[in-house]
């Protein structure tokens, strides 16, 4: 009898519907706010909110325009392209290929998204009140294709691919790489600098709203996270900050796509600026690819501009684009040492101490004396 | 142990670092005189192979090259027919031939990398059909076109090497200084091996294969060809050595004079065919016209032409 009952909840249905459960409960939104002598922290998901300022739990989203039932027919219309992705799999053979159903399943839930918002705009003339169910809509439409679509679609690419003996001696040859760049590390500690200075959260910049102005850091990271933070007046009272943010947004799928884009870029920019230093690549390659990163940037800032000059936000964002900025640095500052090179060689004379000293690196002397350390505490 | 203090002595600051790291010297200064350095890592090594001798020896199985009745055949074509050959260990074998006699087609045979139609090959008494995996790790082959990863570094594909012949990370660093002072590869260790001259890569390749502890089953394919003077006689050298240590080596050219000073013993081909066999004594029995490795080379492979 028990042996039934798992098996029909370890059935599709039930697992998909404890899925979705899970996904309209989590909350996609989460903003935490510091003011003088308080914090204000809010979350909100699809059918819920919770205020730490307002006394107890509020279970239910308040939809001001639309209601409850036409949430959660949105939801539904949503939802169904990716659970028929679901059930189609299950009945398609392991050689027959899913990508095109997969592709297929995106375009449809986009276009439903994109269709029920905008009749929703065209009919009410704007958001309105119901602000937060959009935004935690967004996020559910990026988790939702993550874990019914693309997940399935990649393991089912994997198991494809690589047969059972043959992904034992990968995960071995996976491990072995991973031992060895373990190792291989201490030794590009510069070229790792270089990196981590080239791809930070790719936009700080000055934030501007109808009340002041705010230093702010916004990184859509992979599509998945917005991070931001602000911390308004900063500019009139420097030392006490009137107001500061923290805004985590799970999935936004307006920017979180274009984001893709510009990390992808992003890291293509670093990489080449760290061909260019090491003398690999030219310098109008380096150059171009700059530019390509500079253009998403710009359209970012600017748009943001036009929206607050048309009245449907009260804030712009200027971006400040710091990996563009250290790498045409780090191009400039490699050039001058061309250009020094060339034009007078000088040569240096080596002292007597270099033939006869060796020089230890830093980490092999802490090695050794870790080393030391832990036999003296052995012994 | 002499050898082994020697190559310590020609290490570089780099390279004496990464020895003293691979040994667990403990240095807690951040400098240190080279002498002593030196002189630590030489005692350390002391120490290390007091148990055991430097690049631990092994026995080759005799014969350590057999092939019996190989035929290959490119469709109609018979590249190779009915060979027999036996290099056993400490000695040197040379397969002598003009262009198309099939001495390559042989040699891909015997490295694995193409099937025989028929016949057999054994390498230290592994059969390539049957184990090509132990028979391939006993055998270091040079192509007669070398190609390589271009895409590592000289010094990268030494260490990888290394690795995957599961050499000891120690006698891989002093047998790697070793040879590559040998074939004067120094300067290059850093170059990308896409960026080599035939002669270079050539020379990498035979790094890479001493790398590995002798005694060794070598099938090299032109070796001398690409090769300048210095690196010619440096190899001429080397092989000598390691014949004379108990390594079985098979060459193939069809440039006499090295063979003549080279080789033990001789296989001559032509069109696919044995045409004459033995040391060069048993040679001369065979072609009574013949006096020297050449003539008995044209004698064998169509008659010497009229002057």
């Amino acid at each position: 009898m028990l042996a039934r009952v798992g098996e029909k909840l370890r059935s599709f249905w039930p697992v998909q519907t404890l899925k979705l459960i899970v996904l309209l409960l989590i909350p996609y939104r989460v903003s935490i706010e510091f003011v003088p002598y308080d914090t204000y922290i809010h979350l909100s998901s699809i059918f819920w909110q919770w205020y730490s300022y307002e006394p107890g739990w509020f279970i239910a989203q308040r939809f001001g325009l639309m209601s409850p039932w036409t949430a959660a027919a949105n939801i539904s219309v949503i939802t169904a392209p990716s659970l028929y992705f679901c059930y189609r799999l299950r009945s398609m053979s392991e050689t027959e290929s899913s990508s095109w159903l997969a592709a297929s399943t995106t375009a449809v839930s986009f276009i439903c998204f994109i269709l029920i918002s905008y009749s929703y705009w065209f009919e009410f003339g704007g958001w309105g009140s119901d602000t937060m169910y959009w935004h935690a809509l967004q996020g559910f439409l990026t988790i939702l294709l993550t874990l019914f679509v693309f997940v399935p679609t990649l393991k089912r690419v994997s198991n494809k691919c690589i047969p059972k003996r043959q992904m034992r001696r990968a995960k071995r040859i996976r491990d072995r790489l991973h031992q060895t760049l373990v190792k291989l590390l201490p030794q590009h500690v510069s070229r790792m600098m270089i990196l981590a200075a080239l791809v930070p959260p790719y936009m700080f910049g000055l934030f501007v709203d109808t009340y002041g102005s705010g230093l702010s850091l916004f990184s859509p990271l992979a599509g998945m996270f917005s991070f931001y933070f602000q911390v308004d007046r900063f500019l009139v009272t420097p030392f006490l900050p009137y107001r500061a943010s923290f805004l985590m947004q799970l999935g936004s799928t307006t920017i979180g796509f274009l984001a893709l884009g510009i990390l992808w870029l992003q890291l293509l920019y670093a990489h080449e600026v760290l061909r260019y230093v090491e003398g690999r690549v030219g310098k109008k390659r380096v150059t171009l690819i700059g530019l390509t990163l500079l253009v998403p940037i710009v359209f970012l800032g600017v748009s943001s501009g036009v929206t607050m000059m048309l009245g449907q936000a009260n804030s712009a964002f200027i971006p400040f684009p710091v990996s563009i900025l250290i790498g045409s640095w780090l191009v400039q500052r490699k050039d001058r040492l061309l250009s020094n090179g060339d034009a007078e060689p000088v040569e240096v004379e080596p002292s007597p101490s270099h033939e006869n000293e060796v020089s230890v690196p830093i980490i092999y002397i802490l090695e050794s004396r870790l080393k030391k350390l832990l036999r003296r505490h052995k012994s | 142990m002499n050898s082994v203090k020697s190559i310590v002595e020609r290490m570089n600051n780099d390279e004496l670092i990464r020895l003293a790291r691979q040994l667990e010297v403990s240095l807690t200064n951040r400098k240190v005189k080279r002498d002593l350095l030196v002189e630590t890592i030489q005692s350390e090594l002391e120490e290390h192979y007091r148990e055991r001798i430097p690049w631990k020896k092994t026995r080759l199985k005799d014969p350590a090259i057999q092939i019996s009745g190989l035929t290959k055949k490119f469709g109609n074509t018979i590249a190779v027919r009915g060979l027999n050959l036996v290099v056993r260990p400490g000695q040197i074998v040379g397969l002598v031939g003009p262009n198309g006699a099939g001495k390559t087609t042989t040699l891909r045979v015997l490295a694995g990398i193409i099937r025989p139609t028929e016949g057999s090959v054994r390498v230290n008494g592994f059969d390539m059909n049957v184990s090509p995996l132990k028979a391939k790790q006993t055998l270091g082959y040079i192509p007669e076109r070398p190609t390589c990863y271009p895409n590592l570094k000289v010094r990268e594909y030494l260490t990888f090497i290394a690795k995957i012949y599961r050499v000891p990370p120690i006698d891989a660093t002093l047998r790697m200084k070793e040879y590559v002072d040998l074939f004067q590869l120094n300067d290059l260790l850093d170059a990308y091996i896409g960026t080599l001259s035939k002669g270079n890569l050539q020379r990498a390749l035979l790094v890479g294969i001493f790398v590995r502890p002798p005694p060794h089953i070598l099938a090299l394919d032109e070796p001398i060809y690409g090769l300048d003077p210095r690196g010619a006689w440096s190899l001429k050298v080397l092989l000598k050595k390691l014949r004379d240590e108990g390594s079985a080596i098979l060459i193939s050219t069809h440039i006499l004079e090295i063979a003549e000073g080279l080789c033990d013993r001789f296989v001559i081909m032509n069109e696919g065919d044995v045409v004459g066999k033995g040391t060069l004594e048993e040679l001369l029995v065979q072609t009574p016209n013949a006096h020297t490795i050449e003539e008995i080379f044209l004698e064998l492979t169509g008659g010497i032409p009229g002057t």
